[in-house]
């Protein structure tokens, strides 16, 4: 009983596009470089694995090559940047997300095991360290804060929190229609946090 | 139109589809379906292990399921990852036997408003894990569904159900996101098409433009309604018991104009004296809360009564400790009289100071709540109330006033027998006063006139709960002598109960504890308590809870606003 599809490649216009103030881009670029940099870390990830995937979602455009990348994403403002593009339109954040959905998707297996390590963990009151996907994972993304973003002297424990939630964020990204899910967490945090802003 | 079976399946669970499939899809994009009917699985972790159906329903149930789930992970998703707002996995109690003890997204069944949520959870965690952004209640109406953390990566699912005994399920983080994957799905790729029921969800909270029925529409509704529900044989039955305290019955005033008596659904007037009943001891409320039924059923003009759920506080054949009882539709209770749920009239309970049993005014349903237990004795009473139509610090007591929920309150409103005779009398003794008066105490909920669009009845919005009257306390006549169970009972929840501030009568519930103390049954008996359950912060079922080697034992909690809590043991193995 499948139903006919009229498009297999998720469209960035399927994700509504508010207006979104200056603040709320600012945590919107604050949180997609979070997402990727989870990203990279789960499923060691670079950014060629991102272009390649810009490429099959029909956002080369977009997304045009590595520099084009790392300029979108040194727009987070938790980056340590001393110049640079400052920007992220609403058209960019979309496409990241996209982008970072379907990393998700391709890599849903190994966030999954993640996952389920660190319930198993959790639950016999082991740290997350125990199980070497999770070691590996936290050592790469606290290595890449810490070396990325301005507040790179930011203390073990809450960066180690921030990576596992970011981690379980991932679980639900990987299903089929994550790319909804991250676009509405944004905008939820956007228009709720600027706190987040403020805190920068 | 072709019948369709279709699976969804993630991981750790299959959605099985079985519809009607219009030829409308070909232009829908979708499957445009029909008469949807649903099985959720869980599936086991081994394979082979065949999986267990743990809920199966129509669309709007499944709709409600996928909307609950939904929000409630956007909410987890949408908590902001940096700064101290954040929610940190670290701060996960290790043992997840304590209810919410960690904080999380959470849905509550009713409306809460945002500092009912943060004051309902008293074991807030964690010094270092603040949270200011506590997730606003997305659901604005009560849900079938029921979602809240038990930490980061523990949920419970919780069903409701109108009509069976609710559901849970404590799930992982991974069978929360293969859960919300399979409804995904299944939304992504169908449409129902027009004609099914919507979403099983109650009516929207009123709010300050919405119309609201003036009282005195209500009041029409309910003599309508409490005119054809009563019959004269419940009259004739109780006559002899109204009669035999007619010299302690307190007339209304001369003075009460007819019209503040038709607006007055609160006041049942009364003298001061000895209770109605010839029962000194208080009934025997051991009529479980039972959610309405589908339908109600007109009983027959020798009856009187309303469908069949009585509700609890309803002792019908005087003390019966542990007896249940379930009127049919055609029935009638032996004892009329202590068919009034509530009616601890071998209290003096309910009897203010001028005699006048203040009862909560109909408009009470979404005004300032009722204070005091339905049981307890009225307070602040004097003999200046006229009609108690504001009388609602009446602590009322005897007659059922009609609940919040349309269900509940259908059911509930059982016509005391005063009423009933005084409904049912018009062209007799009575005075019109006293029959519209009787008569707007029998009446159902206004909703209660539409069965086909009420939610499920359980869990009101706490504000619509506060504000409607007090259910009646349920009470054991004969209640035994405390043992191990509930002396370990008492000690645990004096200790954990701590009640929120919106909560204005006692909750209360049936446990039943086995003999290794383990608790095995949890029963809330009334819809405050079904409400409130999370925050009386019992333990899961299968538990340890009591003490172990001694019977097991049936036990009656009441758990107070005020902080106190009592335990009595209705029944011993």
């Amino acid at each position: 009983m499948a139903p006919p599809r009229l498009t297999l490649v998720p469209s960035a216009q399927a994700l509504p596009a508010p207006d979104a103030t200056p603040a709320q881009l600012d945590s919107i670029k604050a949180q997609l470089d979070l997402v990727l940099l989870a990203l990279e870390a789960i499923a060691d990830l670079g950014s060629e694995a991102m272009l390649q995937a810009a490429e099959v979602l029909n956002l080369s455009e977009v997304v045009s090559d590595r520099v084009n990348l790392w300029r979108l994403r040194q727009s987070s403002p938790l980056r340590k940047s001393s110049g640079g593009r400052k920007k992220l339109d609403i058209e960019e954040a979309r496409a990241l997300v996209l982008i970072s959905a379907h990393l998700a998707q391709t890599h849903g297996a190994v966030i999954r095991d993640a996952v389920s390590r660190l319930e198993q963990l959790t639950t016999q009151g082991k740290p997350p360290h125990g199980a070497a996907l999770l070691g590996d994972y936290l050592d790469r993304f606290c290595n890449a804060y810490q070396e990325r973003m301005a507040d790179g002297d930011l203390p073990m424990e809450p960066l180690t929190h921030l990576a596992l939630k970011l981690l379980i964020d991932l679980l639900f990204y990987s299903n089929p229609g994550g790319q909804r899910h991250l676009w509405l967490a944004l905008l939820d945090r956007a228009q709720g946090s600027g706190a987040i802003a403020e805190s920068l | 139109m072709s019948t369709v079976n279709h699976r969804y399946s993630s991981k750790t669970w299959s959605l099985d589809l079985s519809a009607q499939q219009s030829p409308l899809s070909r232009w829908t994009g979708r499957s445009a379906l029909r008469q949807e009917q649903l099985r959720l699985a869980l599936l086991g972790a081994e394979a082979g292990v065949a999986p267990v159906t743990w809920l199966a329903g129509d669309r709007p149930c499944f709709e409600a399921l996928h909307q609950t789930v939904e929000r409630y992970v956007h909410q987890g998703l949408s908590q902001p990852v940096l700064g101290p707002q954040s929610t940190f996995p670290g701060a996960i109690s290790p043992s997840h036997t304590a209810v919410s003890t960690v904080p999380g997204p959470t849905l509550q069944p009713a409306t809460l408003t945002q500092s009912e949520l943060t004051q309902s959870k008293p074991n807030q965690p964690k010094p270092n894990q603040s949270k200011p952004n506590q997730p606003e209640p997305t659901q604005p109406e009560r849900s079938l569904f029921f979602l809240e953390a038990l930490g980061l990566l523990r949920h419970r699912l919780s069903y409701y159900p109108p009509d069976t005994q609710a559901r849970q399920l404590q799930l992982s983080t991974l069978q929360l996101a293969d859960l919300l994957a399979v409804l995904d799905q299944w939304q992504s790729e169908t449409v129902a098409l027009p004609g099914q029921a919507p979403a099983a969800v109650a009516p929207r909270r009123p709010r300050d433009t919405d119309f609201v029925v003036p009282a005195w529409g209500r009041v029409a509704a309910s003599v309508l309604i409490a005119t054809g529900a009563v019959g004269s044989g419940v009259y004739v039955i109780n006559q002899q018991l109204v009669r035999s305290s007619a010299s302690q019955i307190a007339l209304e005033s001369p003075t009460d104009t007819a019209s503040e008596q038709a607006d007055a659904f609160g006041a049942f007037p009364r003298s001061g004296g000895p209770p109605l009943t010839s029962q000194s001891s208080d009934p025997n409320f051991d009529q479980p809360f039972l959610p309405a039924p589908a339908t109600s059923e007109e009983p027959g003009p020798e009856s009187g009564l309303p469908p069949s759920v009585v509700f609890p506080g309803g002792s019908l054949d005087g003390p019966l400790p542990g007896a249940p009882l379930v009127l049919g539709p055609n029935e009638i209770p032996p004892n009329g009289m202590n068919g009034i749920p509530g009616n601890n009239l071998g209290n003096n309970s309910g009897l203010n100071a001028s005699g006048r049993l203040g009862l909560e005014p109909g408009e009470g349903d979404r005004k300032s709540p009722a204070t005091g237990p339905i049981s307890g004795p009225i307070s602040g009473q004097t003999s200046g109330q006229t009609s108690g139509r504001t009388d609602a610090s009446s602590g009322a007591t005897g007659s059922t006033i009609a609940q919040a929920n349309s269900k509940a309150a259908e059911d509930q409103a059982l016509v005391s027998p005063q009423q009933a005779p005084e409904t049912s009398e018009s062209t007799s003794t009575s005075t019109p006063e006293e029959t519209a008066r009787a008569a707007a105490i029998a009446r159902p909920a206004p909703r209660a006139t539409e069965p086909s669009a009420a939610a499920p009845d359980e869990s009101a919005t706490p504000q619509v709960a506060a504000a409607a009257p007090p259910a009646p306390q349920v009470t054991v006549a004969q209640p035994l002598p405390a043992n191990a169970q509930s002396q370990a009972v008492q000690s645990y929840l004096e200790q954990n109960w701590k009640p929120p501030t919106s909560i204005r009568q006692p909750l209360q519930y049936r446990l039943q504890v086995s003999g290794e103390g383990k608790l095995t049954r949890l029963e809330p008996l009334s819809p405050t308590s079904l409400l409130y359950r999370k925050d009386a912060n019992f333990p899961d079922l299968g538990e340890t809870l009591g003490s172990s080697g001694g019977p097991g034992s049936t036990l009656l909690v009441t758990l107070s606003p005020n902080g106190t809590v009592k335990v009595v043991v209705e029944q011993q193995d």
